[in-house]
């Protein structure tokens, strides 16, 4: 009994975190999650999937002389003017130079970031699970202001109009003033929100733990309407003319209308397992990928599928990259697939 | 699986959230009352442990005779098979509730991995264990923090593994129930440090969380023995410190059951140590001899 009650301990262990970092493209490199904890830019102009650097390198140290230990990757980096921008699970948030990878600077925060980042007007956002949105220059990392809410942030702030929004676990979503942190308005939903905020028109929509999306105000955060689904919505809509799409952990998703909330589909798509990756368009497919890495491609008008369920066999929690009639998928563990609107997909072989 | 997480680890996950609720959103007081819940339903289970492990204690004597009695192994085990049997003592007992226990640990583990894991992943398996109710989905997120713990990680301080192994020492102590026999007593001794130095290793392997549930587990095992032998009869410094080389009848005697000296008085001790329901069948079966005698 006992050597079965230390199997089993030391086979499992405590909970690891594995990280869903989406990939991003900066002209014909993409920038990825090739590993956990490891990002790397990669030459994608020839399809030779040629390695241009890795991040953490050997031996690679933190400005400050300690070692680097990303743990894990879930926020998808962000590349502006030459400089990818991402945070890790270790709580440094890092800017590196797109072309060789060095260091440009880094930040620690006061624990794992999760949710992407920002960038407008030369300052980065970027929130943190010490509860902090964090805005910094983005040339030097300085400080300008940070904003604390109740708990982890988890979520990518949205920036439109010189207004940074932001939704939290604290159950609470932020309008905050982009140039000095000052909280315009706030709104309170039954449970902790973490799916990434979209605006569309004067619209916010945002999910969460209560197994509801929202359409709040973006002027004054009053509630518009609510949809409640199965389980909690951690997927960012989409938002294609007057239909929102979205994705639920009940393993559905949902196409409802942008001004009421009301269902546009006669059924919600059933994906048979719970969808975090955010729905895409292809052309004029939309492509659903759920947590076991199935993907379908539906018609957006009717929810009908298209083709699928095509099997990638890996677990898929990252948001897919959309780039005209293709899209590029990371998986957990590393590979990066490739599909294309009418359902071919392809692995992306890495060399260095 | 499904069913083993139908019937263990999403029912604890969810009872271990409403508890949550109940005590204002302080998982690590859930844990403590949810410890105390299941050594509540496990009572009976243990009352039948802590009697066994007593009744084994007042019928060394006896078997020391029987041991004395048949030099081959085979038949003196048969015979001391048979003696327990005949006093309704089942020296495999001790271990019943440890072994109802154990998937609960398991599920447990598994439910504090999910629950306080902490990492985006465990709280998106979360996602697919919890029932449909407002009242659960309202506590999330949990508050990882309780003392100085993250009950979702191991505790590196390592008070949480130094308590676990001390209250497991001591639970120890009290539950082997005494033997004469050489090989098994080393086994025991073995035991009585095995135990808690595993146990304090696994704690600082798992999340502290299931040390909490453990170190408290343990302590209520320790309060229960005191009840049932009495506080006053268990002397707690030969408990505490570790076990001398003694001999196994001085060794028996360490807690409430001196051993008798005199073959009456162990007589008596057994009658005492008995079941009712053993003593009712051998008092039965000795009016039967006695009125074979008579006939006769």
């Amino acid at each position: 009994m006992l050597a079965t009650l230390f199997l089993a301990t030391a086979c499992t262990r405590i909970a690891r975190p594995e990280g869903w970092a989406g990939p991003t493209l900066a002209d014909d490199r993409l920038v990825a999650s090739i590993g956990r904890g490891e990002l790397a830019t990669i030459d994608i102009a020839d399809s030779s999937g040629r390695v241009i650097w890795r991040f953490p390198p050997k031996d690679q140290k933190h400005l400050n002389g300690g070692g680097i230990e990303p743990l894990a990757l879930y926020s998808t980096p962000l590349v502006a003017d030459g400089i990818v921008y991402f945070g890790a699970y270790d709580g440094w948030f890092y800017a590196l130079d797109l072309a060789t990878g060095d260091i440009s600077w880094e930040r620690e925060t006061g624990g794992p970031i999760v949710g992407s980042a920002v960038v407008e007007d030369g300052v980065v956002y970027v929130g943190s699970d010490d509860g902090k949105l964090y805005a910094l220059d983005a040339e030097t990392g300085a400080l300008q202001w940070q904003f604390k809410t109740g708990d982890a942030i988890w979520t990518a702030p949205l920036l439109a109009d010189g207004v940074v929004y932001v939704a939290s676990m604290d159950k609470k979503a932020y309008a905050l003033d982009a140039a000095s942190g000052e909280e315009i308005w706030r709104f309170k939903a039954d449970g902790g929100l973490v799916s990434t905020p979209v605006l569309v028109d004067e619209t916010l929509l945002v999910g969460g733990l209560d197994r509801r999306l929202r359409a709040l105000d973006a002027a004054s955060g009053e509630e518009k309407w609510v949809f409640k689904a199965g389980n909690w919505f951690w997927t960012r809509p989409l938002v294609l003319e007057d239909t929102v799409y979205a994705g639920s952990l009940d393993g559905k998703v949902y196409a409802l209308d942008v001004k009421d909330g009301t269902p546009k589909w006669e059924e919600p798509f059933d994906a048979g397992e719970p969808v975090r990756a955010a729905p895409l368009l292809l052309d004029d497919v939309l492509l659903i990928v759920n947590r076991q890495g199935s993907l379908f491609g539906l018609n957006p008008q009717d929810g009908q599928a298209v083709w699928g369920p095509i099997e990638l066999d890996n677990t898929i929690l990252s948001d897919p990259l959309g780039q005209e009639a293709m899209a590029y998928i990371s998986a957990q563990g590393g590979d990066l697939f490739t599909v294309d609107k009418d359902g071919k997909t392809a692995l992306l072989e890495l060399t260095e | 699986m499904l069913l083993w997480n139908l019937i263990f680890v999403n029912p604890i996950t969810n009872a271990l959230i409403v508890l949550n609720n109940l005590v204002l959103g302080n998982f690590g007081v859930a844990i403590i009352i949810f410890t105390l819940v299941m050594r509540l339903l496990t009572m009976p289970l243990t009352m039948r442990q802590i009697r066994s492990s007593r009744a084994l204690s007042a019928l060394q004597p006896k078997i020391q005779e029987l041991q004395k009695k048949y030099k081959d192994p085979k038949r003196r085990q048969e015979e001391t098979m048979k003696f327990y049997r005949e006093a309704g003592v089942n020296p495999l007992g001790c271990l019943l509730p440890m072994l109802v226990q154990f998937p609960i640990w398991i599920a447990l583990y598994r439910a504090l991995r999910i629950t306080v894991g902490g990492t985006p992943e465990s709280f998106l398996d979360l996602s697919q264990r919890l029932y449909p109710w407002s009242y659960i989905e309202k506590a999330l997120p949990l508050e990882n923090h309780f003392i100085w713990m993250d009950l979702g990680q191991p505790d590196t301080t390592w008070i949480l593994a130094l308590i676990v192994f001390a209250s497991t020492y001591v639970q120890q102590r009290l539950a082997t129930p005494p033997t004469t026999d050489p090989r098994t007593q080393s086994t025991n001794q073995m035991m009585l440090w095995m135990m808690p130095l595993m146990f304090a290793f696994f704690t600082l392997q798992v999340p502290s969380g299931l040390g909490v549930y453990w170190a408290m587990s343990n302590i209520v095992g320790v309060i229960m023995y005191s009840f049932v032998y009495g506080p006053r009869q268990i002397n707690w410094r030969t408990v505490i410190l570790p076990p001398s080389a003694a001999p196994a009848g001085q060794q028996a005697s360490r807690r409430a059951q001196p051993p008798p000296e005199d073959e009456e008085s162990a007589e008596q001790s057994i009658e005492d140590a008995l079941p009712t329901e053993s003593k009712r069948k051998k008092r039965s079966r000795h009016a039967r001899s006695r009125g074979k005698r008579k006939n006769r």
